[in-house]
């Protein structure tokens, strides 16, 4: 359809009129005149093309015009439009432009809006959670779940907006609202990206900084689109986005607000490091109400490198702590070791945020230490077997534990855990399986044997160590688990005295994982087969065992889990011949002719006029409160009793007081209604405790603790209260765990630890009724003496294996290590050495070959001079076989 | 008789002005409409007196206020074609028009009926 010049001028001026109109009409407010009037322009098209036009001349578009320019006509006046004249001129335009469409200005945003509002700032964020690259270098700009989500909404707003740009139809105040959003999100990491825009500049050489530079192109561009959404948007009538602004402002504050969890924490935990009491109390109690635990466990685990609040960090607003501080911290919110919690992995992200550390920290920062430190993720228990061998009237026992770590990581890994021994019991053994092979260690001074570790380890070959640390503790460590699903099998044995709660009855403690650097499943089990020339008590007999009688004696075997193994009570019971009071073993390690006597002493605990109870006030010890309330009345009423509670200062709960009813009654109230929060340091506690005490008598202080990983003060003034060995402090396990403390004192004097046989109520109750004169409970006592000796001794001697020596030679090392004589160090690590033992002086090593050995210096142990348990199987058989035999005897006496 | 004429003219202006969305908004009930038909069904509509130079604003203003949406087709034959339809906001209004014009035509029924209400 053409057009002639004349018609097109009149469609033009016929357009102006009507603009010119409609502004002046009241009636026309509210539209969109722009919109109208191309309306009107596509109307005129349309009413002409229908009239199958080839050339519009005026005469057609007035007619056309005349129609749409009529007054309304009434009802009783119809006019009739007006016929007018009309030159006819010749046709120069042949075709009018189309009315230009809106849907163009919105395609070249979008457009851009896509390019860089979306798929920049999704490659930004895959980018960086797959690698984490700007988190371990710069600052961590998703720390948390929250802001991940966020971060996500930059895509997902301005995607949403880039397709209603692409429509000509209002937007939606939803996508108006996210699209503001988005804005104020990448506005804000606009902000916390500008001090790292010239690196990022500059990076872009090398093809790195683009992402540094996303936050930028996204700004740009949605600075870009939203004006044109506008533009768009006041043609519609409107005089902007919906919700953009409201969008923009809460976008522009979500991430700092994402952050006040972090910050706060971050915060707490610096006040809980201050040298102000007042301001540590304040931040320990803020972080147990309030604290965000992942953020601490990554602060213990990785120590605070990176920051979790991009901006504030960078200004320097948020405190900075190692990971020994955070673990303190971590220590005194929870109560527990923090490597009792798996380290921050994902899962603690809440789900699909990788930790930078996870990515970054392939190293275990605690590999060949001293401590069991960070906890593995990927290092796992996968078996474990305990033989025992008991000879219960020489109340000696001897045991092998299995161990076979898993590693189902990439890398090698080195597992590490501390085994709580059976009390008074010592390592005399140690095996590692290399190829298959049983190779024996090397016992020789500690120094020694860890510096075969550690060059070994540096190597990546094949070792194990065991040494002590603390008393009846041994750390082991075994480097490398292989990866990818590799194994790696030990075996601890252990020499140690049996107890004896009544002189025809003994007990065993068995040994337990109390601190480990992998994990154990819930439902993994210790496969047992202890075996006693006695009787097994059947009452009480752990969950899981069960008792096979021979003529030889009894076998006990089952399966018990490591919880619990480890939470305890783990004691198993046999009946001995109480008439036996010595035994005597010939001494093959030490000079001939002399053997080693073992004698029935006087109670091990003395009679105590004053008893001081100091109980640990974390967390752990809440659930046992009552049970030690319940041992309270089996305290001599003649003792006098004191209660000092370890909370954040000791809080003396009982002055020093007659074990009155009464006082009694008091006690156990305002111990049971204690409370128990977080993780206290008992040190203050028992300077308080070991000061009542040393008022007194005879004084005994009866240290109640849970786990203490760290220790938070210094112990001098318990040493110096211990030093001159007058006081006695015994140590009772509440709840299982490490606790430096008990380390720090392994030197001490007068320290010593609880059996736990049982529950910890009837093992304190046992405890309070020897304090009593008139319940005195046996031991035996191991002394080196000549052969001739035995003549005074008597008729009665039982011999015994060379457990018992093994035992003497413990105890001789712990006597000449207080002793301290001159070269007490040298003998008592010689005396370590020839009786194959782990004590406080020496270690135990094991290496892949002969020639790291000599290498090393040391000699491994002849493995015909280890001691064993019997085989299963073996003793098995001698069951069956003595009881064939006692049953052929019997056939044959009634035939 | 010409004053009569007079008032009675401006009396069809105020009515037509007050009538005029319901009838836009009922005449897009259905499926969505051509702008240009829509228009002429409801230009040669006898009765209503109206224009396209009165329906085109009215039908903009209309889209401003979001209770009619349009969308652009393209088309061979010449410029874009703009279909109109109604949103939910235009039929929730075009309900409560017509219910509240209903109304008010049954009162006027029974005014008549009683002959002027008495």
């Amino acid at each position: 359809m053409r057009w002639s010049r004349d018609a097109e001028a009149r469609l033009e001026a016929f357009l102006e009129g009507e603009r010119a109109r409609l502004a002046a009409d009241t009636d026309a407010a509210g539209s969109d005149a722009t919109e109208v009037l191309e309306d009107l322009r596509s109307h005129v098209h349309e009413s002409l093309h229908r009239r199958g036009l080839e050339l519009v001349t005026l005469t057609e578009l007035d007619g056309v015009l005349a129609a749409i320019r009529a007054e309304p006509r009434s009802p009783r006046v119809d006019a009739a439009p007006a016929a007018r004249a009309e030159s006819e001129e010749p046709l120069v335009l042949p075709v009018m432009p189309k009315p230009r469409l809106p849907k163009r200005l919105g395609t070249r945003s979008a457009t851009a809006l896509w390019l860089f509002g979306v798929a920049l700032p999704l490659a930004a964020i895959a980018v960086e959670l797959s690698t984490r690259m700007c988190a371990m270098h710069l600052f961590d700009p998703l720390p948390t779940l929250w802001h991940g989500i966020l971060a996500a909404l930059v895509p997902l707003g301005f995607g949403l907006f880039a397709l209603q740009l692409e429509v000509d139809e209002p937007v939606p105040r939803v996508v108006g609202g996210l699209f503001g959003v988005g804005v104020g999100i990448v506005g804000y990491y606009s902000i916390v990206f500008l001090p790292v825009l010239p690196l990022s500049i500059v990076a872009t050489v090398f093809g790195v900084g683009v992402l540094g530079l996303s936050p930028y192109a996204a700004l740009l561009t949605a600075l870009i689109a939203w004006r044109t959404g506008s533009s768009l948007e006041e043609r519609r009538g409107r005089t902007r986005v919906p919700w953009a602004r409201t969008g923009f402002a809460i976008g522009l504050l979500a991430l700092p607000l994402a952050s006040a969890p972090g910050l706060l924490t971050k915060s707490w935990m610096s006040g809980a490091t201050s040298d102000d009491a007042a301001v540590r109390a304040r931040a320990l109690e803020s972080l147990r109400r309030f604290g965000n635990e992942s953020i601490l466990l990554e602060a213990c685990y990785y120590g605070d490198h990176r920051g979790n609040e991009p901006l504030l960090e960078m200004l320097g607003a948020s405190g900075r702590f190692s990971s020994g501080d955070a673990r303190e911290v971590y220590y005194r919110v929870y109560g527990r070791p923090f490597n009792a919690v798996p380290p921050p992995s994902s899962s603690l992200r809440a789900g699909f945020l990788p930790s930078p550390e996870s990515l970054w920290f392939a190293d275990d920062p605690d590999v060949a230490g001293t401590e069991v430190g960070a906890a593995l993720a990927h290092v796992a228990l996968a078996s474990g077997r305990l033989d025992a061998k008991l000879e219960v009237d020489a109340a000696v026992a001897y045991l092998e534990w299995t161990l076979e770590f898993r590693n189902g990581d990439v890398d090698e890994h080195e597992a590490r855990c501390e085994v709580l021994l059976p009390p008074g019991g010592v390592v005399s053994r140690l095996t590692l399986w290399v190829d298959g092979e049983e190779r024996e260690a090397a016992f020789d001074a500690r120094g020694k044997t860890r510096e075969a570790y550690q060059s070994v380890v540096r190597r990546r070959r094949d070792p194990v160590l065991v040494t002590t640390s603390g008393p009846d503790r041994v750390l082991v460590q075994c480097y490398p688990v292989p990866p990818r699903g590799g194994t790696m099998k030990i075996r601890l044995g252990i020499t140690a005295p049996l107890a004896l709660p009544e002189p025809d009855r003994v007990a065993l403690e068995l040994p337990a994982i109390v601190e480990r650097n992998f994990a154990v499943a819930p439902e993994l089990a210790h496969d047992l087969w202890l075996f006693a020339d006695g009787a097994f008590h059947a009452d009480p007999l752990l969950d899981g065992l069960s008792i096979a009688g021979g003529d030889g004696g009894d076998a006990l075997r089952g399966a018990v889990t490591d919880r619990a193994l480890a939470r305890g009570p783990r004691a198993v019971f046999a009946r001995r011949d109480g008439a036996v009071t010595t035994t005597w073993t010939e001494d093959e390690r030490g000079e001939p002719g002399w053997g080693v006597l073992q004698q029935l002493a006087p109670p091990d605990v003395a009679a105590a006029e004053t008893v001081v109870l100091c109980v640990d006030g974390s967390v752990g010890l809440e659930a046992v409160a009552s049970q030690v309330a319940f041992a309270l009345p089996y305290l001599s009423p003649r003792a006098e009793l004191a209660v000092v509670v370890a909370g954040d200062v000791p809080e003396i709960l009982l002055p020093a007081a007659t074990a009155s009813p009464e006082a009694l009654s008091r006690a156990a109230a305002d111990l049971t209604g204690y409370a128990y929060r977080g993780g206290r340091d008992a040190v203050p506690a028992l300077e308080t405790a070991l000061d009542i005490a040393s008022g007194a008598r005879e004084a005994l202080v009866v240290w109640v603790h849970g786990p203490q990983p760290e220790i938070l003060d210094g112990l001098g003034a318990v040493e110096q209260h211990l030093e001159f060995g007058r006081l006695r402090v015994v140590a009772v396990e509440g709840a299982a765990g490490p606790n430096e403390v008990l380390r720090g004192l392994a030197d001490a004097h007068g320290v010593e630890r609880l059996p736990r046989w049982g529950r910890l109520g009837e093992d304190l109750a046992r405890l309070f009724g020897r304090t009593d004169e008139q319940a005195p409970a046996p031991r035996f006592a191991r002394t080196r003496v000549p052969e001739s000796a035995l003549e005074s001794v008597g008729d009665d001697v039982v011999s015994a294996s060379a457990h018992v020596a093994r035992l003497w030679a413990a105890e001789e090392v712990r006597r000449l290590r207080r002793a301290r004589g001159d070269g007490f160090l040298e003998a008592a690590v010689e005396l370590s050495s020839v009786y194959q033992l782990v004590t406080p002086v020496s270690g135990a090593v094991v290496l892949e070959s002969q020639a790291q050995f000599e290498a090393a210096g040391l000699d491994p142990v002849d493995a015909a001079s280890v001691p064993s348990v019997p085989e299963p199987e073996l003793v098995l058989l001698l069951l069956v076989a003595g009881a064939a035999f006692v049953f052929t005897v019997s056939r044959g006496r009634v035939a | 008789m010409a004053a009569i004429d007079e008032l009675f003219e401006n009396w069809t202006v105020q009515a037509r002005k007050g009538l005029l969305e319901l009838c836009v908004l009922v005449a897009l009930e259905g499926d969505e409409r051509y702008g240009y038909d829509l228009v002429k069904s409801l230009v040669d509509r006898p009765g209503l007196g109206v224009t396209e130079g009165t329906l085109y604003p009215l039908l903009s203003r209309l889209r401003v206020q979001g209770l009619v949406r349009t969308r652009l087709v393209e088309s061979q034959e010449g410029p874009a074609r703009k279909y109109y339809s109604l949103t939910e906001d235009g039929r929730e209004m075009a309900a409560m028009m017509n219910a509240h014009f209903d109304r008010i035509a049954q009162s006027l029924r029974g005014l008549r009926k009683r002959g002027g209400g008495r």
